[in-house]
């Protein structure tokens, strides 16, 4: 009886003891369920958070262009360091870092540091094999250009963090940068990575691949052609553009000069693409356009006489010149030899709003579409003084984007027809779907086919025997307009003697063309600055080089006949 | 009503032994399976960076700066003279 007693408190001491222990845990189950579930949660699974690699970068054949790929980043966490001097020894040589700057960084009072971004593999496996406390390396992405400088101002350039800063790269950086990868993943005990149970990231914010209608072989024949002239002008600046008459399509863009990258950084401005950005007075490539209104509007004829005044003509107080001394010329010779005097003749029987309205149709003083960032409307003021005509039949008192000069002889290559450049082929997904293709636009019928017939004529002519004999390509058609333009010295306000721009504009093969080039030297430091001397034979080498690798057969029956004859 | 003997009291268990015993090994198989997913993972990683990197050495080989200057330097090629005849194909 007394053990039954004895036993029966026990039970009951026992049983009172596993009901407390029921209750605690029905209260830490039931009622606390959020708080302990969030702390496990905390202690076992964590949200990792990357940026994704941007998306690759491809010209219209898919030759690689631009890729990004993980590189080691070094960074510290400064209170777990100990032996300062030591790291300083160490890292100060690996990462080519003054030791005081190394210092101040080590001494921060932050958390964590970055001591140097995106550093070369080599150097990245040294330190790793120090096995230096405190001091680490993280994964980060970095852009790796395989044609080195090739396209340098069209593809643009990233900072640190992978944020487009110019040209393709940022015009286009939300669809190449795509949305950050979050994942939630969960560890053991140990630390060690279980597996990846819930992904945030979806196919709409992966980062997408760009493919440019730029082509690697033209692009590369017309860099090292104009780097010729430019570095053997010592010019400011030199631009040349190759575009596809019957789409718009750039297939290259050159602009010279390059910068590294410590430049751009110092100067942000180096980043921007002249060919859309700088406006210029184009000078005598701008004549076709005012010639092609006089001819549309039946104000002249191809075969029309001008006096040209000998080279000098005055017109309400200014003196116009021409480069060489001319006296009547026919208004084709007028355009074959860039006669100033007179083409402001002829401006001065136009009617200064129609011609306003027939230049905005070419799309000069408005942005062409491309959708690059950085790109200039130009300059196109609606003056009331009575010089305005006249001197902007010779291109002067207008600001001209190249592109826009550019598109403009495209179209009339095209018959008439102003489509939109285009840069950008197609948008993909990463695995090569495409999500968009991006078709010719045009945008509106400028001038007759007519009009389209005779100044192609009176193009023709430029090259064949003008001023333009040097864009010559034996066996083709070619046709084109030289340009040499005195820049204004806002200085002196005057038109310099010293500074000017040397161009040439033209398109081939005809009676079909296909294909038009524009070149831009920004103030040659050479004697001869003419457009015709100058410009010109970029073109014809350029050009030449483009008929070989397109395969563009000759106009000329011999040629045809010879060269198709094996 | 006869009453259950304790062996058959046992039998009754079993089934819910099983269950809770497959729910054990479901578990530790998912946290197996999570392991070999992750080092699967660690591995596509490695062969996407090894394929990038060999994406880059490729474009860095056939860039045109490169095979020109192989052209011209070490196969000893010159571009084409005009007295040279092109065989051009109708296109």
């Amino acid at each position: 009886m007394f053990y039954q007693k004895r036993l029966f408190i026990c039970f009951f001491g026992l049983l009172f003891f596993l009901l407390l222990l029921a209750v605690r845990l029905f209260y830490l189950q039931i009622f606390q369920y959020n708080f302990f579930s969030q702390q496990a949660k905390k202690q076992t699974c964590y949200l990792e958070r990357r940026e994704s690699l941007r998306g690759v970068i491809l010209d219209r054949n898919n030759s690689l262009l631009v890729l990004s790929k993980e590189v080691d980043s070094c960074v510290a966490w400064p209170y777990l360091i100990r032996n300062k001097t030591e790291v300083i020894n160490h890292l100060t040589y690996l990462l080519g870092i003054p030791t005081d700057e190394l210092k101040d960084k080590l001494s921060s009072s932050r958390f964590f540091v970055w001591l140097k971004r995106k550093i070369a593999p080599s150097i990245a496996t040294k330190i790793k094999v120090l096995h230096l406390p405190g001091v680490g390396l993280v994964k980060e992405s970095k852009r790796f250009y395989p044609e080195g400088d090739l396209l340098w101002h069209v593809l643009g350039q990233v900072n640190l963090d992978n944020y487009g800063l110019s040209g393709i790269e940022l015009a286009y950086d939300d669809l190449i940068r795509g949305e950050p990868v979050q994942e939630l993943k969960e560890r053991d005990g140990r630390g060690q990575k279980i597996a990846n149970r819930v992904t945030v990231a979806d196919e709409e914010g992966k980062p997408k691949n760009i493919v440019l209608t730029i082509d690697k072989v033209i692009q590369h024949i017309a860099e090292r052609e104009l780097f010729k002239t430019y570095s053997a002008t010592l010019a400011r600046k030199a631009i040349l553009i190759v575009q596809e008459v019957s789409t718009g399509e750039i297939l290259a863009w050159v602009c010279y000069p390059t910068s590294s990258e410590e430049e751009w950084k110092r100067t942000p401005e180096l980043l921007n693409n002249p060919g859309i950005s700088d406006t210029f007075e184009p000078g005598s490539t701008f004549k076709v356009i005012p010639a092609c209104f006089a001819l549309e509007e039946n104000l002249t004829t191809s075969e029309e006489k001008y006096f040209c005044e000998n080279g000098l003509f005055k017109l309400y107080g200014i003196k116009i010149r021409d480069h060489e001394k001319r006296g009547i010329l026919t208004f084709k010779q007028v355009l074959a030899y860039s006669s100033n005097i007179g083409m402001a003749k002829l401006g001065l029987r136009m009617n200064k709003e129609k011609f306003y309205q027939f230049i905005s149709n070419f799309g000069f003083g408005c942005v062409t579409g491309l959708g690059l960032a950085g790109e200039s409307p130009g300059l196109l003021l609606l003056n009331q003084h009575q010089l305005t005509l006249p001197i902007l039949c010779y291109g002067q008192g207008i600001g001209v984007t190249a592109i826009q000069l550019l598109n403009a002889y495209s179209a009339i290559a095209n018959q008439g027809m102003l489509m939109e450049p285009q840069i950008v082929k197609e948008i993909r997904t990463r695995d090569g779907k495409v999500l968009r293709r991006y078709t010719p636009v045009p945008i509106r019928r400028v001038i007759s086919e007519r009009t389209v017939s005779t100044t192609t004529e009176i193009l023709e002519d430029a090259v064949e025997w003008g001023t333009g004999i040097k864009a010559k390509i034996k066996g083709y058609r070619v046709a084109g307009k030289t340009g040499t333009a005195q820049k204004f010295d806002p200085l002196t306000k005057k038109y310099s003697d010293t500074k000017h721009i040397a161009s040439f504009c033209g398109f081939f093969p005809l009676p079909q063309p296909r294909i038009a080039i524009l070149i831009v030297i920004d103030e040659p430091q050479t004697q001869d600055y003419w457009g015709g001397s100058l410009a010109a034979p970029v073109f014809a080498r350029v050009a030449e080089q483009v008929i070989q690798y397109l395969h563009i057969p000759p106009a000329e029956e011999k040629y045809a006949q010879i060269k198709g004859t094996p | 009503m006869k009453k259950h003997t304790f062996p058959i009291r046992i039998f009754y268990l079993f089934p819910g032994l099983i269950i809770l015993l497959f729910y054990v090994w479901q578990q530790i198989q998912v946290v197996l399976w999570g392991y070999k997913i992750e080092s699967v993972q660690k591995e596509i990683n490695y062969y996407d960076d090894q394929n990038r990197e060999l994406r880059l050495k490729i474009g860095h080989l056939t860039s045109l700066d490169h095979v020109e200057k192989i052209a011209k330097e070490k196969l000893h090629m010159e571009p084409a003279k005009d007295n040279v005849i092109i065989i051009l194909p109708s296109r």
